[in-house]
């Protein structure tokens, strides 16, 4: 055969840039570039009316070590770590019932789960003020049961807004636990329990480092979520209940102080960060990479319509 | 015979390995011409590349002279049956199969007289308005094939179409294939990895590995007459013997297998290079027993050998035997005295029925 | 594993923990006690006076207009990332998914403070626009996500099919890609539509003098116990509202049954 002709074939990159550019663009510019400006903005100084002075300095960043902040920081955590410990608790046995029931009735809880998580956050946050108000049906029960003296305030209390944290959140754990769950090979219970383990020890041994991944997830997305808060607090709480999420509010909209604001939100995602960071790394250190090599080149349009 | 359809020097590269490794074919009009070879042999890959689903990084496709390599998909006159089908879920039997009429622009009913006439073809008269969920494999299969035909491409490519269905039904529908490639008058380029398809439907196969042909030829050609110990071992059953000395001669060459003595071989085709290791391939119905022969008319080799073990397969029993320490199979007739394990036998070969090849290639999966 | 009622029992006690304060509020919606605690008669009076409350209607239009330009523009970025990181690999697509994935996770105040300070540096007037450009952002990573899981069941050997037969790319997206995938991108507006309407926290950080939207309306509201009625009532509606759309969304994300 004659030597062939060289054909250079036209495997354009254009109609992916052309697809990625949009969404690429748009993010980098309103949540990428916002997130590192929230960071130099800390070192911003404030203009009285509002808005940004004119030079830099280290106040805001030195102010995070005073008063009220570490007592605030040290609330939300505690808030959040022990919120994201009932979610787990409570989402587990959820989670474990919708991945072992049928398809119809799976299908039926799952969206029987959702439906309340659709409606307006302010009214399910609404819903719970009402029905804790003193005068409401929730004390009104509760007093005539004699469960509660006739002074006590279901509002205005810590029990109250961990509840209904609790309430709010819930559902973001339930989903990633929901999703591990179902892809637990459940015959490996049956093979624990033929092997003589008792249905605890299949659960501590086997079910729980086979949805480790989930369980990392929930809590990751709940503690996160958590830290965040601010409606809840507010409206459920009282002044000694303030979170981060509304010191935050309060310094950027009441006060106008923008630059403090930026320095507690920035430390508030250095505090998001580190335990993903600290999962990252556990799991990189953990699994070994595995590449793997095709025969067949992927179809993309580009191969299909060449530009 | 004209070269209709021609691959020149075609080389794909994917992942840092060469899936086409400069193959280079000329098919013949209105032949079946079947690409068939273990998966990862690149037969997929250039089917795709013949249809414009995928770009070659160097050689020519040419169709009746015309550069086709880089033409889009949607411009070269050539349909495809996908392996899945690729129905559209959400149009009927009939306007799946008026698609590509749709797509030319033709006038409704001319569309719709050359789906009838499709439908009537591929033996599915009234399924125009079903669904492609409501359709069996077969059904489903034959719908493809008349999705692609209605546009009388010039070719017609076959990716593996029998390969989801089970065994009954994919020998109804090799016949179907026969018997529908004898009425419209197109190419078909059949690419599959069972050898008792591309050898019951095809004019002519190339055998592939690792993106090379390693051989061209009818079905006789290949079934007899393998150039290559992969094409002996891919195609059919063979027998392996390893060879330590091999003396060439004009009409016969003398072999040494260890265990079992020498033998008389044809000259093979190819010239395997006598200082690298070396092997013959025996196919297991050349073996024949020393007591069925009549008074031998020319050179005979025979051997010793003894039966390991023996498995039924309804039409035949198969034997496993050892001779000189190798491992054979041999297949007795139902007609034939039954052999039982532990019986002495004694075998002989015609030297026209044994192959030397080179010993480079891997060794042959053991048959059985 | 043995047939233990726990797991049962407490998933029950969580959906009623989940239905009971939304079912108490609609109860109390048409109970005539101001308060709800206890059943002082049916009456219509709550919702007489919503209707008659202006501001409230004036909130909902402007929340419907953010909620339908954000829907557009979220559904038409959303349906190209979605594309791109379904049918591409690669450095550019693996940046491209953790830009689109970590919104997911950003906590609402982060994303409201963060855009306040591009809005504010970059001299952005607080109004229809900032909102719009807010909802936007955060609806995008939704409707991608739900775009993705659609594609997962997309067979692109359609589209290959549709080219062999002689498509051009025009005639292959509008009918192969585009049919099948639309009931995707009906679910994913119907989500970014119901996130935009819900949105609070962000809209609260961005939002001007003059956009009020339904939830910052209903924020104030709440602080005052006069309104506490009005609210019920609003809820109720809305509650049925999201009810009708979350189903909608939910059948049109499922595949297609094949």
């Amino acid at each position: 055969m004659n030597p062939a002709v060289a054909v250079s074939p036209s495997r354009s990159r254009l109609p992916e840039w052309w697809l990625t550019l949009p969404s690429l663009l748009w993010l980098g510019a309103f949540f990428a570039i916002p997130l590192v400006l929230i960071v130099v903005l800390s070192f911003k100084t404030a203009d009285l009316r509002g808005g940004l002075g004119p030079g830099w300095s280290l106040d805001a960043v030195r102010n995070l070590t005073e008063a009220p902040y570490p007592e605030l920081a040290w609330r939300t955590f505690r808030v959040s770590a022990l919120s994201t410990v009932y979610c787990l608790c409570l989402a587990l046995p959820v989670a474990w019932c919708l991945a072992r029931a049928t398809p119809r009735i799976g299908q039926l809880l799952l969206l029987l789960i959702v439906v309340p998580f659709f409606t307006n956050f302010l009214i399910r946050v609404f819903a719970w003020k009402s029905l804790l108000h003193p005068e409401g049906p929730l004390s009104a029960w509760l007093r005539n049961w004699h469960l509660i003296g006739a002074d006590t305030q279901l509002l205005n209390n810590s029990g109250s807004v961990m509840l209904v944290m609790v309430y709010t959140n819930l559902p973001f754990a339930i989903f990633p636990l929901y999703a591990a769950t179902q892809k637990f090979d459940f015959t490996l219970l049956e093979a624990a329990r033929d092997l003589g383990a008792s249905p605890t020890r299949a659960f501590f041994r086997i079910f729980l480092p086979g949805i480790r991944q989930g369980l990392l997830s929930a809590a990751f997305m709940v503690f996160v979520c958590t830290m965040g808060q601010y409606v809840v607090p507010q409206v459920i709480g009282g002044t000694g209940d303030e979170m981060l999420g509304a010191k935050i509010a309060q310094r950027a909209l009441n006060d106008r102080n923008l630059p403090q604001a930026c320095a507690l939100a920035a430390a508030l995602m250095l505090a998001g960060l580190l335990p993903w960071l600290v999962a990252k790394l556990w799991q990189l250190s953990r699994r070994p990479r595995i590449s793997t090599v095709s025969t067949v080149a992927p179809s993309t349009p580009a191969n299909v319509y060449p530009a | 015979m004209d070269d209709f359809l021609i691959l020149d020097s075609v080389f794909r590269h994917y992942g840092g390995r060469a899936v086409v490794d400069g193959i280079s074919l000329q098919i013949q009009r209105g032949e079946v011409f079947s690409l068939l070879g273990p998966s990862g042999c690149g037969k997929t890959t250039l089917l795709r590349m013949i249809a414009g689903l995928d770009l070659p990084d160097s050689g020519r496709i040419l169709l009746q002279g015309k550069d086709l390599t880089r033409t889009p998909a949607h411009r070269r006159p050539v349909n495809t049956v996908f392996q899945n089908y690729a129905l559209f879920p959400h149009l009927t039997v009939a306007e799946n199969i008026g698609f590509g009429l749709e797509a030319a622009k033709r006038d409704k009913s001319g569309i719709a007289r050359e789906v009838t006439r499709m439908l009537e073809l591929v033996r599915l008269t009234g399924y125009g308005k079903k669904r492609p969920s409501q359709l069996s494999g077969g059904e489903k299969q034959r719908v493809a094939i008349a999705r692609a035909l209605v546009n009388q491409p010039q070719v017609l490519l076959l990716d593996e179409p029998l390969a989801a269905l089970d065994l009954k039904l994919r020998q109804h529908l090799l016949l179907e294939l026969r018997a529908l490639h004898a009425q419209v008058d197109t190419t078909f380029i059949y690419v599959t990895h069972d050898q008792g398809e591309a050898m019951s439907l095809s004019h002519r196969i190339a055998v592939l590995h690792s993106g090379k042909v390693e051989q061209v030829g009818t079905p006789r050609e290949i079934y007899e007459h393998p150039r290559t110990s992969r094409v002996a071992a891919f195609i059919g059953d063979t027998n392996f013997l390893p060879v330590t000395k091999a003396v060439p001669g004009q009409e016969f060459w003398t072999v040494q297998v260890p265990g079992l003595g020498a033998f008389q071989i044809s000259s093979p085709i190819t010239n395997p290079i006598s200082g690298k290791p070396l092997k013959i391939s025996i196919r297991p119905e050349n073996l024949r027993l020393w007591c069925e022969m009549k008074p031998p008319a020319k050179l005979l080799n025979s051997f010793p050998a003894t039966v390991a073990e023996t498995v039924y397969f309804g039409t035949h029993t198969l034997c496993l035997i050892d001779a000189g320490g190798h491992r054979l199979t041999l297949p007795f007739p139902l007609d034939a005295p039954p052999a039982r394990k532990g019986d002495s036998l004694q075998l002989v070969f015609d030297p026209a029925d044994a192959l030397i090849f080179e010993s480079g290639d891997p060794p042959a999966p053991a048959p059985v | 594993m043995s047939r233990s009622r726990f797991p049962t029992l407490l998933t029950i006690l969580v959906l009623l923990f989940f239905h009971a304060p939304l079912v108490v509020l609609i109860l109390n919606s048409f109970n005539t006690s101001r308060f709800g605690g206890s059943w002082e008669g049916f009456t219509w009076k709550w919702y007489d006076l919503l209707w008659k409350n202006a501001p409230v209607w004036k909130a909902f239009f402007i929340s419907l207009k953010i909620a339908a330009a954000a829907t557009l523009t979220s559904v038409v970025l959303g349906t190209f990332a979605a594309l791109a990181l379904h049918w591409y690999r690669g450095g550019l697509q693996r940046t491209h998914g953790w830009l689109v994935g970590l919104p997911l996770l950003a906590p609402d105040v982060l994303m409201g403070i963060s855009l306040l300070a591009i809005f504010a540096s970059t001299g952005v007037p607080l109004g229809f626009g900032s909102i719009w450009i807010a909802h936007t952002t955060f609806c995008l990573s939704y409707v991608t996500m739900v775009m993705l899981a659609r594609l997962q069941d997309f067979d692109f050997s359609l589209m290959e099919a549709a080219a062999d037969l002689g498509a051009n790319r025009w005639q292959a997206f509008s009918r192969v890609l585009l049919p099948l995938l639309w009931p995707g991108i009906l679910g994913g507006a119907l989500l970014a539509f119901s996130l935009s309407i819900d949105d609070f926290v962000i809209t609260f950080f961005v939002s001007g003098a003059g956009s009020t939207t339904l939830p910052i309306l209903i924020s104030s509201m709440m602080k005052t116990s006069r309104n506490l009625p009005i609210i019920n009532a609003l809820s109720t509606l809305l509650i049925a509202g999201t009810f009708l759309i979350a189903a909608l969304s939910y059948r049109l994300s499922r595949p297609p049954q094949s």
